[in-house]
């Protein structure tokens, strides 16, 4: 796992970097400090990072506007900061969890292992996602998407008007992310549950998910019998 | 009001001189100033030195007596006789102004039954050979003569009154006329006397209405300065008041009661007097009210404008003018500063002192002490006095304001480091302390409890002595220290640590120094210097590092707020703040005036 700090404080800096490394232990592949997020995006141009643990003050608009960029990145954003009343806010953008300060190792912990544990998914907030559009940052409310696709190292929002949106994170990472009303309906595909119409057996092993706006999409032999006692169940 | 004393030939000139045109007049005045009469100005007279009383007798030939007016009648002279020949007029006229604006100049023909005189002398009035009137005693010395009333009206019998020519013969002695004249004016006329004791019931209403008001404003300014606000412009309305209130009541003594002739002049006396009085307080309670600097040059400056008419004349309605002319000037000017300085109110009382000029110029001498003096001072009295309500005003809004200003400072100055992000943080930076390296941990534990407690003092003090606030300081500096890996620490130049100033002020710019500027290197020293020029004490500040370019730094912050408002609360309006960006990083002076 490749982890980014920034903080700008260096004993809670060296703290996250002691806990992670003691956390993740083998796991961790590379880990970097930074103390603005300025010197972190320089990094970030030529390092890909998993995570980013970000402490941000998130009064006033500079802290929103460095969560939004935080958010659209390919990456996970874990806010630590002591401002826990903007806590839901955070999640309404789409962190993966926010670490209130001062933090104890567990809390890390838990926090890290949202990473990759799909069990760890907390019913999560996310009402916004960000994207990013003509060099600028761009808000799609997630009450808009119909469905995600996975395309590599990013991913494609549709949404309920049929226009489409880049967003920079996989769809692991966005699953992590977005509501358990969002289903992984196929390896390349994340629906919403609500908007599935019909499921269809096609020829041979082939099956299709029909949408309310008539488009079908294919849905994974593994997660077809799940889907089906979900939806009649 | 009908003036007895005629100042004669000399001060007829002074009159022409001293009391401007009568050009401009406004319709009120204009009234006031025409009190018709029958018997305008001076009547041609005879007069004869010696005692014969034959010389009543209507027939009696007084072609060889002495031509005169009674404009000018020897005063204190021994027993004379005057002898007038007075025609019947064809039809009455109304005195009362009140009655002119109803009948619209054209007053009803009342029949003429009587004779109004106003006499400063004691006399015997014979009408066509029969006594008609006896006031005091006439005499051939002071000692022998006794005083009678100044104000007569005198009933013409149905016998004598008529068309036609009648005979006016007076006994005359002036001993007790104390006027500083040679002669006088004897004021007499014809008239109904009905309409005559209606007019006179109606002079005293304006001056009694005018007593009323003055002594309520009077008292409610006393009354403000005991229990509300012990300011001096309150006092000096509640003595306006007073003063003016006894000016108008001495107005209207007269109706009031029939005082003998010899108490006139020390009435207009003590009138003038008063009128002195007010024409000193009008300027100083402005002064004081338009909060106008070097008030002993202003008021050293007034000083001669009030004795100069003293000087200048012996008549007291010259000296009466001429005091209201100045003081309406001075009265302007003042309250022309103020307006120009855009001072509360002083448009207002510009207004009044405007009315006054004009009413004053308008006004014609012998009838000063008459309406037009109700209106200067009524509407001069009246704006100072709701200018300094509205002051009062303002100024309880401003003391509301400081006190909610002071409750959320205090609470502001709590909170600064109660405050999540400054104690959650440090509590994290403690936890990894505590971790690895325990004797630290204490000594972080040592200096946050060491500024917790320095907030607790100064909190709910509005000024703390510097020494304190240093520590403050330091203590904040040596937490930091550890929680950013900086030698960050406070250096200090000509400090007096017993100086006051308003408390976490230091604190509040060295905490803006981490939040606005990065330090160069490993350590941050911020700087205070204290000078001390004449009157002032001025700190300097400096706060190291480059400044980040963000917006909003020069006059946004929270931070700067709480600093501002901290020294408008303990210095109103004798303080300033000046920042700026130099080499060495940021540089706030801050200078508080007379401390």
């Amino acid at each position: 796992m490749r982890l980014l700090i920034i903080e700008d404080e260096p004993l809670i800096a060296q703290r996250l970097e002691r806990m992670s490394r003691e956390i993740l232990g083998p796991r961790l592949e590379t880990i970097r400090l930074a103390t603005r997020f300025e010197e972190a995006a320089a990094w970030l141009e030529e390092h890909p990072v998993d995570v980013l643990l970000l402490d941000l003050n998130l009064q006033g608009d500079d802290g929103m506007e460095l969560l939004k960029r935080s958010v659209a990145g390919s990456f996970h954003t874990i806010i630590v900061s002591a401002n826990t009343d903007r806590a839901l806010e955070a999640f309404q953008y789409g962190v993966l969890d926010f670490v209130p300060k001062p933090f104890t190792r567990e809390r890390l912990d838990q926090a890290l292992r949202r990473m990759t544990d799909p069990a760890g998914k907390a019913a999560m907030a996310t009402r916004h996602l960000a994207v990013r559009k003509h060099g600028r940052i761009e808000l799609v409310a997630v009450d808009e998407v119909l469905y995600v696709q996975g395309a590599g190292n990013y991913t494609e929002l549709v949404l309920t008007d049929g226009r489409r949106e880049l967003h920079d994170k996989t769809l692991e990472k966005l699953e992590a992310v977005l509501p358990p009303d969002f289903e992984r309906i196929h390896k390349s595909y994340l629906v919403r549950q609500s908007a599935i119409k019909a499921l269809h057996a096609a020829e041979g092993s082939h099956h299709e998910a029909e949408l309310k706006n008539g488009v079908r999409l294919p849905v994974g032999r593994t997660r077809y019998k799940e889907l089906r006692d979900r939806l009649t169940g | 009001m009908d003036a007895p004393a005629h100042p004669g030939q000399s001060a007829e000139k002074m009159r022409l001189t001293a009391c401007g045109l009568l050009g401009l007049i406004l319709p009120v005045l204009v009234i006031a100033a025409e009190t018709p009469r029958i018997t305008s100005g001076a009547l041609p007279a005879k007069l004869k030195f010696g005692d014969d009383p034959r010389w009543a007798a209507p027939d009696w030939d007084d072609r060889d007596w002495e031509q005169t007016t009674t404009a000018d009648l020897p005063s204190r002279a021994g027993i004379y006789w005057i002898r007038l020949r007075l025609s019947w007029p064809t039809r009455g006229r109304v005195l009362d102004p009140l009655a002119a604006i109803i009948w619209h100049g054209d007053p009803p023909a009342a029949p003429i039954d009587s004779l109004f005189l106003a006499a400063v002398f004691s006399f015997e009035l014979y009408w066509d050979g029969r006594l008609l009137e006896r006031s005091g005693v006439v005499g051939s010395s002071r000692e022998t003569e006794a005083t009678g009333p100044l104000d007569h009206l005198v009933p013409i019998p149905s016998g004598l009154s008529g068309p036609g020519e009648h005979v006016i013969a007076l006994r005359i002695s002036s001993y007790h006329y104390n006027f500083p004249a040679p002669s006088f004016n004897l004021f007499i006329s014809l008239g109904n006397y009905a309409n005559r004791l209606v007019y006179e019931a109606r002079r005293a209403v304006f001056p009694m209405v005018g007593v009323g008001g003055a002594l309520l404003v009077a008292a409610i300014c006393a009354v403000l300065f005991w229990f509300v606000d012990r300011r001096r412009p309150l006092v000096l309305c509640s003595l306006l008041g007073f003063a003016v209130a006894m000016f108008y009541f001495l107005i209207a003594w007269r109706c009031l009661h029939n005082d003998p002739y010899d108490w006139l002049y020390p009435r207009y006396v003590v009138i003038t007097a008063l009128m002195t009085l007010i024409s000193g307080l009008v300027p100083w309670l402005l002064l004081e009210q338009f909060e106008v600097p070097r008030k002993g040059l202003w008021l050293a400056a007034l000083a001669p404008l009030l004795v100069a008419p003293w000087v200048a004349s012996p008549w007291y309605h010259i000296v009466a003018v001429w005091l209201c002319r100045l003081m309406l000037g001075y009265s302007a000017v003042v309250a022309g500063w103020a307006a120009w300085k855009k001072r509360r109110g002083a448009w207002l009382v510009l207004v009044g002192v405007c009315v006054g000029l004009v009413s004053v110029r308008a006004t014609n001498t012998r009838d000063f002490l008459d309406l037009s003096f109700f209106l200067t001072f009524g509407v001069l009295v009246l704006s100072a006095f709701t200018v300094l309500g509205m002051q009062i005003r303002e100024d309880r809004r401003r003391a509301r304001e400081a006190l909610l200003t002071s409750a959320r400072l205090e609470a502001e100055l709590l909170k600064k480091n109660i405050q999540p992000h400054f104690l959650l943080n440090t509590l994290t930076a403690l936890s990894e302390v505590v971790e690895r390296d325990p004797a630290g941990a204490v000594r972080l534990i040592n200096d946050l409890a060491g500024e917790f407690r320095s907030l607790a003092r100064m909190s709910g003090e509005k000024l703390v002595p510097l020494g304190q606030e240093l520590e403050l300081c330091r203590a904040h500096l040596r937490v930091l220290s550890v929680r950013t890996g900086l030698t960050a620490a406070l250096e200090t130049r000509g400090v007096d640590e017993t100086v006051l100033v308003p408390p976490a002020l230091f604190l509040t710019l060295i905490e803006n120094g981490f939040v606005h500027q990065r330090p160069a290197g490993n350590s941050a020293a911020f700087e205070l210097h204290m000078q001390r020029p004449p009157g002032r004490i001025r700190f300097t500040f400096l706060s190291p590092g480059a400044v980040k370019s963000e917006p909003g730094r020069p006059d946004g912050g929270t931070g700067l707020r709480y600093v501002q408002a901290r020294l408008e609360e303990s210095f109103p309006r004798r303080w300033t703040l000046d920042q700026r960006a130099i080499s060495e990083g940021w540089e706030t002076v801050i200078e508080i005036q007379n401390a």
